[in-house]
């Protein structure tokens, strides 16, 4: 029986790889358990041949009639070279994620009629409604759990939509085949994934030292300094790369900046239109394109052979993400550049992804109080946001955990209380949590270390190895690139940031109909122009100390930056006056809005007035926020012969209802062109995937 | 979940869509578990038995492509196992200690192979007393229903009944509120059930269980009402007819069904006008009036000899 397996599985390889082919250390006893029924767990570095075994499982299984093998994996990008692997075995792929959206019916017919051996499936997909239709006609000979240690909530980067998955494979009769692979588990992982698999989990588990990785570290504290770095440096790397960020707000700022100073960049994260994405990566895939500024979305599953640099613009959350990343450089080429820049503004973004990981109890509780009180016809998420006053993102995230923890469930659009009751683990999560900020001290620990950088990564990953990988910073005793930008680009790149300002979109619709009858806002405010990022270096830190640093109010710099801004939208608009967003605590704005006008030389007019109420920044979703402040803003009673054209100045944007809120306000009693225009926006990017 | 409750599941819910393989029915079932029986084989070892030793299990060639096409139905009937579960609703198979005893002792080969349910699966382990009648019950049923509940409750007794509207309800309520628990074996719509205020309440608590030998989805048929009225009659120690039409209906031909097969002793309401009532009583039904005192009558049968059907008997 045992060699009757291995003669199937090397006759399958050699048809593909010549006659000579030998299966690499531990591959064939993987494709042997995974094959016998056990539960197998393959811990290998990228490029070892994860998907050579299920390849050869999947061709053995189709040949004696089994369904098709299901590899779930949180690929964001259309996995070509995969698919062109499983094409040489003679094995039919489809891929099922966001993106395949419109052939999603003909490919799942196609599924259920036996013509398909592999289908690739992201989790959401997955468990969406068309394919859990779809599933009870479909039978399934192997599942394979790519990322595995995304199912591990004690790994670097567990994810909320794996916890449903791991409910599925535990559950799955001795019959189906489970394969689990990853690249990045450590002692503690591997451990949760063998009770999490199942019984008598089968565990493959090799050396992760990846010998053509060099890895320098940079400490650049300011964008500015990273951002001339790169311009200065990217020329003069080899091949094309990645640039990681966390945000996809930074990967539009930087991938905008490389692209106007010469340098073919573009941005890739899951906020873009999926053709304008898919587009960007077969530019990278063809060698048309420098580098790609991605969020960390495109490092799993992406498999390009010849990237020959990485850049991280701030430090990932963890040493085992980190390795991940740079793993998709230089799996085909003898030599890949990677450089990890660390800056100021690190941790507060890490802590930021660390404390927001789970939703409080407060917002889960209420969140599921609501479901509760609807479980008869079940309430849409917008129906949820009415009730309960918190941000929309952290309603969702209340709902994923709510569902995940199985306290709610999905129908349609429809969410429904299920039988369990309510309760919220905080030891848990509070344990998870310090695991996360103890993972971030070690990625501290890295940018200090005078080790071998490669050693000390795999050692964070229980490979006990002694090796040095000999290219390295710390290795080779230099730096291969410069360690600083230098000056004069330096400068230049000060200039442009200072010169970026952000425009303001005008809301077109009420949360509801409460307000008007209708939730078309009949004359919405123009596109309006903001001067900076709250808190951001530069103006964003000016605002910021205006607001509640001096006593004094703004600046003149601001208020002079201002007025060169404003002087232009003044002439092309044919603006008649100014007028402010009133406060009732302090008078800055109402000071800045009259020193602006005074240097424009337009008259400043007063025309709205506020009702105390509750302070805009407590309120948290759309709903709450417009109806706060359309109870606050009104026009100054007995104003008559309201200017026409006017410029509608507040000192910090967020959700932009007090703007929108304000605008019709001035529309409704006769204006007829509102500008807004503010000193900063410090609305939560709305990227933090 | 055991091996045995998996291949069960497997061969017999209805949760897969595949239409090639039809899943086994209760009697299919109880003849190959038979089988195996006798081979010394429990039902987990289905899956790796060779084409031979299919053979000399004397099945044959087309139930055995039957067995290995449901048995590669697993992944799929999974995915939507776990919907239920997720919800609430789980699976009891005969091959699981928990299933309701007493369904396999009054049924034998036909009581169903397994049992989708939610809530505390124990309650069916608690002595009950069933309650039938119809769905439109009138103010003289309510107070019959009530108080009869009241003095069993009053006893221990819990009730089950059928879950549909009427006297099924009342019954149940009644328990409820006088601090006994409510088990009904349901003919359809779980799902919709449960989505039920009172109901989440009540199975949170731990008081209500409801179980259903069809799967949570289907919608209504008077066949497996009929099936269902049998689980009843077989899950209590007495049955009460309040209500019943003369030879039309669930309820007339589920309690002459009980009758006939001295299910369990069948106790009805010595209601004058009630046409349906007094032919049962006429059938052997046991009339009682509202100040019945609880005692249940004896079956005037042995029941038979108890057959083994799982393995946990």
């Amino acid at each position: 029986m045992r060699s009757d397996l291995y003669s199937k599985a090397i006759e399958i390889i050699r048809a593909v790889y010549g006659e000579k082919a030998e299966f690499r250390e531990g591959q064939y006893e993987a494709i042997e358990s995974t094959l016998t029924h056990h539960r197998s767990l393959v811990v290998q570095k990228t490029g070892w041949g994860k998907s050579l075994v299920y390849f050869v499982c999947t061709k053995i299984l189709r040949d004696s009639g089994h369904g098709a093998t299901f590899v779930v994996s949180p690929l964001l990008a259309l996995m070509e070279n995969q698919l062109q692997a499983a094409a040489a075995f003679g094995l039919h792929s489809v891929v099922l994620n966001s993106s395949t959206k419109e052939n999603r019916a003909d490919d799942l017919e196609k599924i259920k009629s036996g013509r398909c051996d592999l289908v690739f499936i992201t989790p959401e997909t997955l468990f969406s409604d068309s394919v859990r239709s779809a599933l009870p006609s479909i039978p399934i000979g192997l599942f394979v759990v790519d990322e595995a240690h995304c199912i591990s909530d004690w790994g670097h980067d567990f994810r909320l939509e794996y916890t449903r998955l791991y409910r599925v494979i535990r559950k799955l009769p001795q019959t189906v085949s489970v394969l689990g692979t990853t690249a990045t588990a450590n002692d503690r992982v591997i451990e949760d994934l063998k009770h999490q698999l199942g019984e008598n989990v089968y565990v493959s588990r090799g050396s992760l030292m990846r010998r053509s990785l060099s890895i320098q570290i940079l400490l650049l504290p300011t964008p500015a300094e990273r951002y001339a770095w790169m311009l200065h440096n990217i020329p003069n790397l080899p091949g094309s790369g990645i640039i990681y960020c966390l945000t996809q707000r930074d990967c539009d700022k930087l991938a905008a900046f490389l692209q106007e100073n010469g340098i073919n960049a573009k941005a890739y994260h899951s906020g873009m239109e999926s053709a304008e994405t898919e587009a960007a990566e077969q530019a990278l895939r063809d060698d048309r394109l420098k580098v790609l500024v991605a969020t960390v979305k495109l490092g799993m599953g992406y498999d390009k052979g010849n990237i020959a640099f990485i850049i991280h613009y701030q430090q990932p959350l963890n040493i085992v993400a980190y390795y991940q990343q740079i793993g998709r450089a230089g799996r085909n080429i003898e030599r890949a550049y990677t450089f990890l820049m660390c800056g100021e503004e690190d941790c507060t973004i890490q802590d930021y992804f660390i404390d927001t990981a789970f939703p409080s109890e407060y917002e889960a509780r209420s969140v599921y109080d609501v479901i509760r009180a609807h479980s008869e016809n079940g309430i849409s998420a917008s129906q949820i946001e009415i009730y309960v006053n918190c941000r929309r993102n952290r309603v969702e995230k209340a709902l994923m955990f709510l569902r995940n923890e199985e306290m709610i469930y999905k129908e349609g659009t429809k969410y429904f209380p299920t039988l369990h009751p309510f309760r919220y683990n905080r030891e848990h999560y509070e344990q998870i949590k310090d695991i996360r900020k103890h993972e971030q001290q070690k990625m501290r620990e890295f940018i200090h270390t005078k080790e071998c950088l490669s050693r000390f990564i795999v050692n964070c990953l229980d490979d006990p190895t002694t090796d040095r990988c000999g290219i390295c910073r710390n290795c080779l005793g230099y730096a291969e690139y410069p360690e600083h930008p230098d000056d004069a680009v330096l400068q230049l790149t000060q200039k442009y940031l200072e010169r970026l300002i952000i425009s303001i979109e005008p809301r077109k619709r009420f949360p509801n109909k409460e307000f008007t009858g209708s939730c078309i806002i009949d004359h919405p405010n123009q596109e309006g122009l903001c001067l900076s990022k709250y808190g951001d270096p530069g103006y964003g830190m000016m605002v910021k100390q205006g607001k509640y640093g001096t006593p004094n109010g703004f600046c003149e710099e601001l208020i002079v930056k201002s007025v060169s801004i404003l002087r232009d939208v003044v002439r092309k608009n044919d603006i008649d006056a100014l007028t402010c967003v009133p406060s009732l605590r302090s008078s800055i704005v109402a000071d800045l809005t009259m020193a602006l006008a005074d240097k424009l030389g337009l008259p400043f007019v007063q025309l709205l007035q506020k009702q105390g109420t509750r302070q805009q920044k407590d309120m948290e979703n759309s709903n709450y926020q417009c109806r706060n402040a359309w109870d606050s803003f009104s026009v100054v009673s007995g104003t008559s012969d309201v200017p026409k054209r006017i410029i509608l100045v507040d000192d910090i944007v967020d959700s932009g209802w007090t703007l929108t809120v304000c605008g019709y306000r001035l529309t409704q009693s006769g204006c007829e062109f509102v500008f807004p225009f503010a000193l900063a926006d410090s609305s939560e990017n709305r990227s933090n995937q | 979940m055991n091996h045995n409750s998996e291949v069960i599941i497997m061969l017999c819910s209805h949760l897969s869509s595949d239409t090639d393989c039809k899943p086994l029915t209760p009697s299919e079932w109880s003849g190959l578990a038979d089988t195996l029986l006798q081979a010394d084989l429990e039902p987990k070892a289905l899956p790796d038995l060779s084409d031979s030793e299919f053979l000399d299990l004397k099945i044959g060639k087309e139930e055995t492509q039957r067995i290995r096409g449901l048995l590669r139905q697993g992944a799929n009937i999974t995915f939507e196992l776990e919907k239920y579960n997720s919800m609430g609703i789980y699976v009891v198979t005969r091959a699981d200690a928990a299933y309701p005893k007493m369904l396999k002792y009054r049924l034998g080969k036909s009581c169903p192979p397994l049992f989708y349910y939610a809530g505390d699966l124990s309650l069916a382990k608690t002595k009950t007393i069933g309650f039938v009648g119809s769905r439109g019950a009138d103010e003289n049923d309510r107070r019959f229903t009530e108080k009869v509940a009241g003095t069993i409750n009053k006893l221990g007794y819990s009730v089950v009944s059928g879950g549909a509207k009427g006297i099924d309800t009342i019954a149940g309520d009644a328990s409820l509120k006088n601090g006994c628990a409510y088990i009904a074996y349901l003919a359809d719509s779980m799902v919709k059930r449960i989505r039920s205020s009172d109901t989440i309440k009540a199975i949170q608590n731990g008081r209500v269980l409801l179980l259903s030998a069809v799967s949570p989805d289907t919608s209504f048929t008077a066949a497996t009402a009929m099936m269902r009225n049998r689980y009843i009659y077989a899950q209590s120690e007495a049955t009460v007819v309040v209500h019943s039409d003369y030879k039309k209906g669930g309820t007339w031909s589920g309690a002459a069904d009980c009758l006939k097969h001295e299910i369990c002793p069948e106790l009805c309401w010595d209601n004058k006008d009630y046409r349906g009532n007094q032919e049962l009583i006429k059938l052997g039904a046991v009339p009682i009036t509202e100040d019945w005192n609880g005692e249940v009558p004896e079956l005037s049968r042995k029941q038979e000899e108890f057959v083994q059907i799982s393995f946990f008997d």
